[in-house]
C-alpha cells in the first residue's frame, strides 16, 4: 500500500460526499432530529484559524450524532451585509455585492476543502433578496404588533463608521467594529421594543441554567439588569417641577441629604435660571458633556459637579436639601436623578465630601454605632434603622418595603423595578444592508410597506462616491415612491437595519430555505427547532444571542413557533492565541488554515485543532 | 508518542478555552495520522476477508483479549467525551492510545494466531478505531473504512457499541506457599504488577498470621500462577 497521501483521499472523499449529498437533511418524523449549527460567518474573504477551530468542533459533534442514528441538520450560510464590504468596496473600486459574493465563493473553496459535513443546498447569504425579504417581512410584523416605533434620541454614534450603534455595540465607550471613539448625537431611527421582553429574556436566563455557559447567562442577566427598589418623586421648592429618582435602597431615604442631576437632565438648566449658578451651571454642562460617559462613571474618574442653585424637598424628613448636578449621573441609567445618601453610598460620601455636603446615618451596625462626622467610608451594610421617624428600630432590609407601603401611601412614590436594558436601535444609516420597509407621506404619516410589495430591492447600480454618505438618501429613483395609502408622492425610509437583525432569525430560515412563499414553514420549524447544539464566540454572549432570544420570544408570541429558546445547548469556544495574542493580522501573528491545509491537510487541521493545548482565559 | 507524554496538562481543557497555537503540535498530529496508517497498513492484508466475531467466540490468547478489552475501554472513553463532555483532546488522546496499544499488540503477537476467530478481533479493533477517529479526521477514515472492503460510506455506519463485558480485566487464582507448601489461594487482577501481587501475598491475613516473628529470607514471584514466600 502506497504511504499516506492525504492530498489525494482527501480530494477524492471530498467530491464522493458532494456527488452523493452525503449530508443533505431531510424531515423525517420517524427519525429524531439534532439540529447543531455554528454562529454563520461573516464573508470577509478568507477563514482563519478560529473559523476552523469552530466548525471542527460543530462537524465533530454533527458526524458523531448523524452515526449515532439522529437525522442531522448542520446547515451553513452567510452573514453578508455590514460595513466593512462597504469600505472594501470604496477602497477597491467595486460593489460591495460583487465583493461580498466573490469572497463567499472563495470562503465556500476553503470550507469544501475542510471537509465539513454541511448541507450545501441550504446556504443562505442575507445580502441576498431572497433573504432580505423576509427580513423586512419580519420587521413588518414587529411594526404590526407595535414592537417597533420611531423616536429622536440621544444615540451613539461612530465617526469612523458615520453611522449610528446599538447601545450593546458600543464597548467600554468604542465601537465594536473600528474601536473608535462613540459620541452622543440626537438622531431619528427605528428602535425594536425588546424592553417589553425584559421580564421574559431574564427567566428564560434561569431556564437555560446547566445548558449555557454560565458566564453567558450572567452577562445577558446583568445585561438587562433588573433591580428592586422604589421610585420616589422629589418636589423643587418654590417651582412648579417635581423629579423622579429611581433607588434601590428605600431604606435610607431619610439619609438623603442632597440630590444629583446628569448634566443632560432636561431640568438642570431650567432650576438654575435665574439663580446666581446659572453661568456656573451651563459651563459645567458644556464641558461635562464633552467627557465620555466610562471615564465619567467610572471609579477612578474624577466625580466633579455644581449647586444648581435649586433646592428639593426630602419627602420623608420635609428638610429642603441642594440639587446638584454631577458628571457622574448619566441619563440613560435610571431617570437620570439620584437621591445622594452619604452614609451608605461611597460615591455621594466622595461627592459630600469634596464639596461640603452633610452627611447623615440612617442605619447603624448592629456591632455598634459609626461616626458620620469623621466617617470615610460609607455603611452600605444591613443595620438597624436610625434618624428614620417611625422606622427607628426597624432592621433596614425589612424597612425596605415598609418604606415603599409608607410612600404609596402617601401618593410619593412606589414600589418599583428598573431595568438597565434599553430598546434597540436598528437604523444605520449606510448603504449595503436590508432597506426598511416604511414609506413616509406627508398626508398620511408613516406607513408600512403592504407585503406583497416585498422585497424592496436595495438598487445594485450607485455611485457609493463620498465614504460615510448612504447613497440611497440621494438616489431619487430609490426614495420616490408613492404611498400606499393616498397614492400621493411620498418618500421611502432610506435608512437600512442593523445587520443584527438578519442574524437574530436565520437559523429559523434554514429549516426551509428554498421557500419563496413563506419565511418559514411552520411544518419545518416544528420538526428541527430548536437547534440543538448552538457553537459560537463568547463575543456574541450580549449581541447576538440576546437579540436572537428577543425575536425568539417575539415569533412565539405571533404564534410562528413552539419553543421558548432558539438555542436549547450553547457552546462557546475559546480564541485561538499564538505568541501570547489572539491571531490577527495587526499583530502579524496569523497561521493561515490553507497553508495548514496544503502542507498537512485538513485532517490534520481538523485533528490539531481539537486536540491542541489550551490555556486559561485570564 | 510525544504528544500524550507531555502529560496531562495537555489533555484537559475544554473548548470554552483559549487555544494557543503551536506548529510542533500540528507536526504531532500530521505523524499520528501517519502512525495511524502504517499500522493499518501492517495489517490490512490480514484482516481484510475477516468476518465479524463469531457470538460467545473465547480465545485463549492473553494479547487478543487484552486488545478486546482495550477496544471496549476507548469506545466507552471516546464516546462519554463527545456526548457528555464534549471534551474532544481527551477523546482523540484516547484514540491515540488506542494506536500505542495496536502497535505493542503487533510486536507480541504478530501472526501468531491465524485463525478466523482471532482475525475477527482483530478486525473488530480497526473497525473500532477508524470509526471513533472518523469525526475528527473525517478523509482517513473514510479511505481506510473503503480499503478494508466496506460497500458504504462511513457516513451511514452506526457508531460502535460499548460493550462493558469486554472491559472487565480477568481475575487470576494465585497460590501462596510458605517455604514451598500451598497455605492460601488468592485472587489477584490479570493487570496487577509482580510487585502488587507479591505485597497482595504478603498482606493476606493468614499469611500475616503464619509469618509472625519469622524473617522473610525471600518472595519468589512466577507471574500468573504462584507466590513463594521464603522464611526462617
Amino acid at each position: 500500500m502506497p504511504e499516506y497521501n492525504f492530498k489525494s483521499i482527501e480530494v477524492k472523499w471530498q467530491s464522493y460526499w458532494e456527488e452523493n449529498k452525503s449530508f443533505k437533511a431531510e424531515r423525517d418524523s420517524s427519525k429524531k432530529k439534532y439540529y447543531l449549527l455554528e454562529m454563520f460567518p461573516y464573508p470577509s474573504g478568507r477563514i482563519h484559524m478560529g473559523h476552523v477551530r469552530n466548525y471542527g468542533i460543530g462537524d465533530a459533534i454533527a458526524r458523531f450524532m448523524r452515526m449515532k442514528g439522529f437525522n442531522v441538520l448542520h446547515p451553513i450560510g452567510w452573514d453578508a451585509f455590514g460595513l466593512p464590504a462597504e469600505n472594501a468596496a470604496i477602497q477597491n473600486n467595486t460593489h460591495p455585492a460583487q465583493w461580498t459574493e466573490d469572497n463567499i465563493a472563495a470562503m465556500q473553496v476553503q470550507l469544501r476543502r475542510l471537509g465539513l459535513s454541511y448541507d450545501w443546498d441550504r446556504e443562505i447569504a442575507t445580502c441576498r433578496p431572497e433573504y432580505y425579504r423576509w427580513n423586512q417581512w419580519c420587521f413588518l410584523k414587529f411594526y404590526e404588533k407595535g414592537l417597533v416605533y420611531r423616536k429622536k434620541s440621544q444615540v451613539n454614534w461612530c465617526n469612523t463608521c458615520n453611522t449610528v450603534l446599538a447601545n450593546e455595540q458600543v464597548i467600554n465607550g468604542c465601537c465594536w467594529r473600528c474601536d473608535g471613539e462613540a459620541e452622543d448625537r440626537f438622531q431619528e431611527g427605528w428602535f425594536f421594543k425588546i424592553t417589553d421582553y425584559a421580564d421574559r429574556l431574564l427567566d428564560g436566563c434561569r431556564q437555560l441554567s446547566g445548558k449555557w455557559p454560565e458566564q453567558v447567562l450572567a452577562m445577558q442577566s446583568n445585561w438587562i439588569g433588573k433591580s428592586y427598589g422604589a421610585e420616589v418623586n422629589f418636589k423643587i421648592k418654590e417651582k412648579n417641577e417635581v423629579i423622579k429618582v429611581f433607588t434601590t435602597r428605600p431604606d435610607t431615604l431619610y439619609g438623603a441629604t442632597f440630590m444629583v442631576l446628569a448634566p443632560e437632565h432636561p431640568l438642570v438648566r431650567k432650576l438654575s435660571l435665574g439663580t446666581e449658578q446659572e453661568i456656573a451651571v451651563e459651563k459645567f454642562v458644556n464641558k461635562a458633556k464633552q467627557e465620555d460617559k466610562v471615564t465619567r462613571t467610572s471609579e477612578t474618574g474624577e466625580k466633579n459637579g455644581v449647586f444648581t442653585g435649586a433646592y428639593a424637598v426630602n419627602p420623608l424628613t420635609g428638610e429642603d436639601i441642594p440639587v446638584w448636578c454631577a458628571n457622574f449621573v448619566l441619563m440613560d441609567y435610571g431617570t437620570g436623578a439620584i437621591m445622594s445618601v452619604p452614609a451608605h453610598d461611597q460615591r455621594d460620601l466622595d461627592f459630600a465630601r469634596k464639596y461640603d455636603l452633610p452627611v447623615r446615618m440612617v442605619i447603624q451596625p448592629v456591632e455598634g454605632p459609626l461616626d458620620e462626622s469623621n466617617m470615610t467610608e460609607a455603611f452600605f451594610a444591613n443595620g438597624v434603622m436610625v434618624n428614620s421617624g417611625s422606622f427607628n428600630g426597624l432592621f433596614s432590609d425589612e424597612a425596605k418595603s415598609k418604606v415603599c407601603e409608607y410612600l404609596e401611601g402617601a401618593k410619593i412614590g412606589k414600589a418599583s423595578v428598573n431595568f438597565r436594558l434599553r430598546d434597540w436601535g436598528v437604523s444605520r444609516q449606510r448603504y449595503w444592508g436590508t432597506p426598511i420597509p416604511i414609506i413616509q407621506c406627508d398626508e398620511c404619516g408613516l406607513i408600512p410597506v403592504p407585503e406583497d410589495q416585498l422585497p424592496i430591492q436595495l438598487p445594485l447600480d450607485v455611485d457609493l462616491g463620498n465614504r460615510g454618505q448612504s447613497p440611497l438618501t440621494t438616489l431619487a429613483e430609490f426614495y420616490k415612491t408613492q404611498c400606499p395609502e393616498c397614492g400621493k408622492l411620498a418618500r421611502r425610509e432610506t435608512d437600512t437595519l442593523d445587520t443584527f437583525v438578519c442574524s437574530s432569525w436565520y437559523f429559523n430560515r434554514y429549516t426551509s430555505p428554498d421557500n419563496n412563499q413563506v419565511a418559514f414553514n411552520s411544518d419545518d420549524l416544528d420538526y428541527w427547532m430548536p437547534v440543538d447544539q448552538y457553537i459560537g464566540g463568547i463575543e456574541h454572549a450580549i449581541l447576538h444571542l440576546l437579540y436572537s432570544r428577543f425575536f425568539h420570544l417575539v415569533f412565539k408570541d405571533l404564534g410562528f413557533i413552539k419553543s421558548d429558546e432558539p438555542f436549547d445547548r450553547l457552546l462557546t469556544q475559546g480564541m485561538v492565541i499564538k505568541d501570547g495574542a489572539k491571531m490577527s493580522k495587526s499583530k502579524g501573528n496569523v497561521v493561515d488554515p490553507d497553508e495548514i491545509i496544503q502542507n498537512y491537510g485538513a485532517d490534520t487541521a481538523r485533528l490539531f485543532i481539537l486536540f491542541a493545548a489550551t490555556r486559561e482565559r485570564s | 508518542m510525544e504528544l500524550i507524554q507531555r502529560g496531562c496538562s495537555f489533555c484537559l481543557p475544554p473548548p470554552a478555552k483559549d487555544l494557543e497555537w503551536n506548529s510542533q503540535g500540528v507536526e504531532g498530529c500530521y505523524r499520528f495520522l501517519k502512525r495511524v496508517w502504517r499500522i493499518f497498513d501492517d495489517f490490512l492484508s490480514d484482516i481484510k476477508e475477516a468476518g465479524s466475531i463469531p457470538k460467545g467466540y473465547e480465545t485463549s490468547s492473553k494479547e487478543l483479549r487484552e486488545l478486546r478489552r482495550i477496544t471496549h475501554v476507548t469506545i466507552g472513553r471516546v464516546t462519554d467525551d463527545i456526548q457528555t463532555r464534549m471534551q474532544f483532546n481527551t477523546a482523540i488522546a484516547a484514540v491515540m492510545e488506542f494506536v500505542n496499544h495496536l502497535y505493542a499488540f503487533r510486536d507480541n503477537w504478530f501472526l501468531k494466531d491465524n485463525s478466523d476467530g482471532a482475525r475477527a478481533i482483530v478486525r473488530e479493533s480497526f473497525d473500532t478505531l477508524i470509526l471513533l477517529l472518523s469525526p475528527f479526521a473525517p478523509h482517513i477514515a473514510e479511505e481506510m473504512w473503503s480499503l478494508l472492503g466496506h460497500k458504504t460510506s462511513i457516513v451511514q455506519v452506526e457508531w460502535p457499541v460499548f460493550n462493558k463485558d469486554f472491559t472487565t480485566t480477568e481475575k487470576l487464582l494465585i497460590v501462596v506457599q510458605l517455604n514451598g507448601k500451598v497455605r492460601q489461594r488468592i485472587t489477584v487482577s490479570s493487570s496487577s504488577s509482580q510487585e502488587d501481587i507479591k505485597s497482595l501475598a504478603l498482606n493476606d491475613s493468614k499469611i500475616k498470621e503464619q509469618i509472625k516473628g519469622q524473617e522473610i529470607k525471600k518472595v519468589i514471584v512466577v507471574p500468573g500462577k504462584l507466590v513463594n514466600i521464603v522464611v526462617r
